[in-house]
């Protein structure tokens, strides 16, 4: 009986969807008509407002880095932004690390290549408070391994002042991890790691085609800090000869620690970071994007990053982008590239085998091209990007690796109705 | 530190000294000329640098959220 009605009414119901839908088409070529003539009455640039009549912009992307350490990452990403009302807008993304890892951390720990996944989602909204000048945002994140969960939430506000020549903004944010260890359920171990990020930004217009900005951030962080799978090796006092100590002597046996410990870092660590960024336009339309950030952090850890990019449009539907970053640090000063003890019981307050909080520097140069379709209808805007990247590392004060070098390619599509 | 308070107040004063009229504005409507031109392949650098760096912030990043140590 249900099955002879529902025949009966199929082909109604298939010509309401159909009427449904072009109705919508209708309205939205109508509402995107409306639009582009508004903003051609205004003496608008097509440019100048990133997001077309339905407020709608959705975003993916991928990128592939593989480097000469045994080490591959694959990261998709998908972001749908819809604008609500006229001053309001939310996101949604969902983000993913697929990661294959056979370091000199897994190698030296003599253990077994491994893969895992991390899952991410992030919600975030913002609403502009037109009376006030000011936008409001706020935004909350998941992010799930088989052996670590974080939360962050945050908040921050943006506000123009002096006729829209400067623009200052804040923000606040609280990190909340839940650290594990794999094959092991979180009861048996579990540690957490807590942050707080306080970070402020100060805009000023120099000029019709130029602009400083200015931002710094404050981050604490208490909790664990350490990784779970870092074993430290620890070498009786006169019994190594430094120069001896790589990968192949300790995995061959000709150098032997005395003991190897897990990891220890402080549980407290506080961060400050600021950036001065320069963004000019020059002749044929050349854009000059630069910045510098110094960093400094109670580990004595210290680092200067210097980024440079170059974007160069191409007529009206090509964008090239070179770039440049160069980055610089210094040792965090309980990191010794050899540790030695006494005896077993004589173990330094903290040890780290993380190169990361090691002396090194590396630069990073890439290409960008983007490219925007020229689809009609109700696409206001349909844009491709594709790039490379290649990264050279080189490690002063380690001594299971020198050097590294990687390449990553990416590549996207964006979509704006 | 002092240095960088020095150059955020320096900036500050500079405040009262340009004014961009809003039609001058045109060249910075410009995608190129956005402080983050591509929001996601952003999101997906600051993970890597956070990967491969032993620092953090700055850029609105907080130095966590993944167990990228």
């Amino acid at each position: 009986m249900a099955a002879a009605v529902a025949t009966r009414i199929a082909p109604q119901i298939s010509l309401a969807c159909a009427l449904l839908l072009l109705s919508s088409l209708a309205k939205a070529e109508d509402r995107l008509q409306k639009h582009r003539d508004l903003r051609r009455r205004s003496g608008d640039s097509a440019e100048s407002d990133p997001r077309g009549p339905l407020g709608t912009r959705i975003a993916s992307k991928v990128a592939y880095y593989t480097d000469d350490d045994g080490l591959t990452v694959v990261t998709p990403i998908i972001s749908v932004d819809q604008k609500i009302f006229d001053a309001s807008s939310i996101s949604l993304e969902y983000d993913a690390d697929v990661l294959s890892a056979a370091t000199v951390d897994v190698r030296t720990s003599a253990t077994e290549k491994f893969e895992e996944v991390r899952h991410g989602m992030a919600l975030a909204g913002t609403h502009r408070v037109l009376s006030w000048q000011t936008d409001l945002s706020a935004a909350l994140s998941y992010s799930k391994e088989y052996d670590y969960e974080s939360v962050t939430v945050g908040a921050g506000f943006a506000k123009e002042l002096l006729q829209k020549n400067v623009t200052v903004g804040a923000g606040y944010s609280y990190v909340s991890n839940r650290v594990g260890r794999s094959h092991t359920p979180f009861g048996n171990f579990e540690e957490h790691l807590d942050i707080h990020a306080v970070n402020a930004s100060f805009t000023q217009l120099l000029s019709k085609s130029a602009y400083l900005q200015l931002s710094g951030s404050v981050i604490l962080a208490r909790g664990y800090q350490a990784s779970v799978y870092r074993y430290v090796p620890l070498f009786s006092e006169g019994s190594l000869d430094p120069s001896q100590l790589s990968e192949t002597t300790l995995l061959d046996g000709t150098v032997r620690p005395l003991l190897r410990a897990p990891e220890r870092l402080p549980r407290s660590r506080t961060r400050g970071a600021g950036v001065v960024r320069l963004n000019q336009q020059f002749p044929w339309r050349m854009v000059l994007a630069a910045d510098y950030r110094l960093y400094a952090d109670s580990w004595s850890l210290s680092s200067h990053t210097i980024s440079v990019n170059l974007y160069q449009p191409i007529g009206s539907n090509v964008v090239l982008r070179l770039r440049n970053r160069f980055y610089l640090q210094t040792k965090a000063d309980f990191y010794e590239r050899e540790y030695y003890v006494s005896n077993t019981n004589a173990a330094p307050e903290f040890y780290t085998l993380d190169r990361e909080l090691s002396a090194f520097w590396y630069d990073l140069v890439g290409l960008k091209a983007s490219f925007r379709l020229p689809f009609r209808g109700i696409f206001e805007r349909v844009e491709f990007d594709v790039k490379a990247d290649l990264q050279f590392t080189a490690y002063s004060d380690f001594a299971y690796l020198s050097e590294r070098t990687a390449v990553i390619f990416g590549g996207g599509l964006t979509v704006e109705l | 530190m002092r240095t960088l308070t020095a150059v955020w107040l320096m900036a500050g004063a500079l405040g009262g000294c340009v004014t961009v009229q809003p039609w001058e504005r045109g060249i910075h409507a410009g995608p190129c000329m956005a402080v983050v031109p591509d929001p996601e392949e952003a999101k997906l650098e600051q993970h890597l640098f956070a990967y491969r760096e032993g620092s953090a912030g700055g850029y609105g990043d907080t130095g966590g959220g993944c167990g990228c140590n």
